[in-house]
């Protein structure tokens, strides 16, 4: 028996644990005591990571549908279609026909190699899920902190003296998370929570405030219109670090705290009590997630929430900074390698001549492509189109996880291929021309980066089941046969890659990272370097090294309620289930516990609907209606209802409304109607 | 247990379960959408279930933990009955009782219970009782200080 140490494959948290191996299988989980961030713990979704290991539904070789049923092909067939039909669409009508889709939940390195397998095949489209949990953290927190990722590791929460949470359940999401919030609170933080539910991570809170869904600007800036006139202000931090407060000054005016009452319907006198708690606070902290992200207004949210911190001077020290909670093991990696349209790795803009032709040249690769590309939902808007002909999606279920379901099948429907790479059947691969199995994460190795920076090895467990490979031997397969020519052997060396071209990487090399329990956070600019736990300690990332306060201003969401559809809907996570359950929906011990679909609804909506607890309910909005289990709760305020989106169902009713910066859909937002079934 | 830090995550139960051959042996039950309460056995010290079992099959081991053993048990329920947590179960396919051993098997070689280990806030502890209860005095202690010392901050 052996005991391998490794790297939960669910939410970014980044834990670690043991697994154990007898006779070349999987068998147990074991806690790891001495990692840093979940010190032995694990979740339910940590404990049931090996449930997808051993599962009797996995993908076992490449297949492709004949006359409506999937037939078995050998990898060399289901290679040569991929290689021909990309030459023919790409060689047709242009690159830019084609769309990747990458993956969070890949490693650094299969999400380095797609990236640069789409770009030199002369695409910029290239995208994958981060789109639609964090997109707007990346371009609210560029724009104003010059990096888009959290400030501080997850254990430094335990020092804040107050922490601030809006829009974030990390009770059920990233449950690691309250273990730290627990301890500051111990130590006598005030804990403040911001949600339209009263949820688990609502329990935690000294203060409760219980807001509208979409109206977080109006809260934000009425606590920074009261910081401000009351004289609360970090005037030291204001004139040293930052630029644009005289901007903020004026553009905040006319948030008094009444009008901000009235737009979030939270009492004024909360809002000033919260205000007053974390400009005062000596270490304040921010947590947030896709209640802040997932709005047309997503930017805009992040964009307040960083004035607020530097008007507050609450950013840059231990125990204070911001903490964007991401959703996947690896979508801050994701992020880091360019898995994005705009991006290449390490953050260079695409149409950035000098940075691009740097990558090129260490490609040795003559043309990148500089025009960005298309977002998740932009490419499957061009595919409904009819300009994107071709698209490979590796890991990832958008029909479940996109929003407005039947227009995505439809998109799907409507290319000339689409090859879907993953572990198991599920609602994406249903619309394939050719299915490739994959390796699953503890089947291949590779490094994945956490939420809070630190990138950790994950090492090969067992083998794949049947024909299975892992996903970058089939990227590197695909470019092979391409002609692209571009070296990589291993996971090692693509690493190795990585950390020559990303200069946050530098030092993170396969020797410094393999074996390193918690591994290293980036940046780390240069070999034996530690790593950098705390982000803005001296100089913020922005190219004049300021913090950059811009004014943002309160806007209505893409869609409110009306006659027709009275009530607002809004989705979110639970923590039995995962994304799109791709994975917890086979992991019988999750599942048991949170079988299916339920909608959350205040007593007050269903009075004269003769809806009672469990009832069958339709739940109806202008792009569809779905079918689900009612659950009758004060937890919800009135006027609100809440659907996970783990099961397919949620997104036929979301909007695919996105917001102008960042392509972020409102996923938080949209109206709809509630009838008895 | 400190319920007050239980975010029912349940990954007590999805521990148990995975050290106990699938099946959880514990359970986190949600009073009125807001108080989660972990229940399984206590270990009573005065356990009665160990009292009223007619074949000894309940007897208390060194570890502290009450254990069954499981071919001495006939399968009567009497120890369910007298249980006020309702932490046995019966289970039909082998026809005997079924409850916590406190992982056992983990205790004797030095882990802690699974369901502890696995508490992401710690509303779990395996320790002394009465080294618990120093240790919520001084918890108790630190918030009067504070509370007295800093009341102005809100």
């Amino acid at each position: 028996m052996q005991k391998i140490a490794t790297v939960c494959p669910y939410c970014g948290c980044g834990c670690g644990l043991y697994v154990t191996v007898e006779n070349g299988k999987a068998t147990n989980v074991e806690y790891m005591s001495e990692h840093p961030v979940n010190k032995g713990a694990l979740c339910p979704k940590g404990n049931a990571a090996l449930e997808v290991i051993n599962h009797p539904d996995r993908l076992l070789y490449p297949m492709r549908k004949r006359r409506g049923t999937w037939i078995k092909i050998s990898w060399d067939k289901a290679f040569n279609s991929i290689v021909s039909n990309f030459r023919k669409i790409r060689d047709a009508q242009g690159p830019d026909t084609l769309g990747f889709i990458s993956s969070a939940k890949c490693t650094n390195e299969e999400n380095y190699s797609l990236q640069k397998l789409a770009r030199m095949l002369g695409t910029n489209n290239i995208d994958h899920c981060a789109r639609l949990c964090h997109a707007s953290t990346l371009t609210g927190f560029t724009a104003t902190l010059g990096r888009g990722a959290m400030t501080n590791p997850i254990p430094d929460l335990a020092n804040s003296d107050c922490i601030f949470i809006i829009g974030s359940n990390f009770a059920e999401n990233h449950p690691m998370v309250s273990g730290w919030v627990w301890d500051a609170k111990d130590k006598g933080a005030k804990i403040i929570v911001v949600d339209p539910r009263y949820s688990p991570t609502a329990w935690m809170s000294d203060i409760f405030l219980e807001i509208k869904p979409g109206t977080d600007i109006a809260l934000i800036n009425g606590m920074i219109h009261y910081i401000i006139k009351e004289n609360l202000t970090n005037k030291d931090f204001i004139r040293k670090r930052t630029s644009g407060f005289e901007q903020i000054v004026t553009s905040i005016e006319k948030y008094t705290l009444p009008l901000a009452e009235d737009i979030t319907g939270i009492p004024q006198d909360k809002i000033r009590q919260v205000a007053r708690i974390y400009a005062k606070a000596k270490r304040g902290a921010i947590i947030f997630c896709m209640g802040i992200t997932q709005h047309t207004c997503g930017s805009d949210n992040v964009i307040a929430l960083a004035n607020l911190a530097l008007v507050c001077g609450q950013v840059g020290r231990v125990g204070t900074g911001v903490f964007p909670l991401r959703g996947q093991d690896n979508v801050q990696g994701a992020c880091d390698m360019g898995a994005l349209p705009d991006f290449l790795p390490g953050y260079i803009r695409v149409n950035d001549e000098a940075g691009r032709a740097e990558i090129a040249q260490k490609w040795g690769w003559e043309n990148l492509p500089k025009r960005p590309g298309l977002t998740v939902v932009e490419m499957i808007n061009a595919a409904a189109e009819g300009r994107i002909r071709g698209m490979y999606i590796m890991g990832e279920n958008p029909l479940v996880s996109a929003p407005n379901t039947q227009h995505v099948q439809e998109a799907l429907k409507n290319l000339d291929f689409l090859v879907v790479q993953d572990i198991f059947l599920n609602e994406t691969t249903e619309l394939a021309d050719v299915i490739l199995p994959a390796a699953c994460w503890a089947e291949k190795e590779g490094t994945v980066t956490a939420t809070d920076r630190s990138v950790q090895w994950r090492p090969k467990i067992v083998a794949p089941p049947g024909e299975a490979k892992t996903d970058l031997d089939i990227i590197c397969e695909i470019a092979e046969r391409l002609g692209l020519g571009f070296n990589c052997q291993n996971a090692e060396e693509v690493l190795r890659e990585v950390s020559d071209v990303i200069p946050s990487y530098a030092g993170i090399t396969p020797e410094q990272v393999k074996g390193r329990i918690g591994g290293i956070t980036w940046p780390c600019p240069f070999l034996d370097n530690p790593g950098t736990s705390v982000l803005h300690t001296e100089s913020f990332g922005t190219p004049d090294s300021l913090g950059h306060m811009i004014p943002v201003e309160y806007q209505f969401p893409a869609e409110q309620p009306n006659d027709k559809y009275p009530l607002t809907l809004t989705t979110g996570r639970v923590a039995m289930n995962y994304n799109t359950g791709a994975m917890t929906r086979k992991a019988t011990p999750l599942l048991r516990r949170d079988p299916g679909l339920f909608v959350e609804i205040n007593p007050k909506d269903v009075e004269n609907l003769n809806i009672e607890n469990d009832d069958e309910v339709e739940i109806s909005t202008k792009r569809g209606k779905i079918k689900a289990r009612a659950v009758i709760t004060e937890t919800i305020i009135p006027g609100v209802v809440f659907i996970p989106f783990h099961f397919p169902g949620a997104n036929v009713l979301t909007i695919d409304a996105l917001d102008p910066q960042a392509k972020i859909p409102e996923f938080k937002v949209c109206a709809c109607k509630i009838n008895k079934k | 247990m400190n319920p007050d830090r239980c975010i029912y995550c349940r990954a007590c139960e999805v521990a148990c379960e995975r050290e106990h051959k699938g099946h959880s042996l514990t359970s986190v039950i949600l009073i009125e959408a807001r108080y989660p309460i972990p229940i399984r056995c206590f270990h009573c010290e005065k356990s009665p279930c160990v009292k009223v079992c007619p074949t000894n099959a309940l007897v208390r081991v060194e570890e502290g933990a009450v254990i069954i053993e499981l071919a001495k048990c006939i399968g009567c329920g009497f120890c369910a009955i007298v249980c006020p947590f309702g932490a046995l179960e019966f289970d039909m396919a082998s026809k005997v009782m079924m409850k916590c051993d406190l992982c056992i098997h983990r205790l004797r070689e030095g882990r802690e219970p699974a369901c502890v280990t696995t508490c992401p806030t710690k509303a779990l502890v395996y320790d002394e009782f009465n080294f618990i209860a120093q240790k919520v005095r001084e918890k108790a202690a630190a918030t009067l200080v504070r509370s007295t010392k800093m009341g102005g901050i809100i």
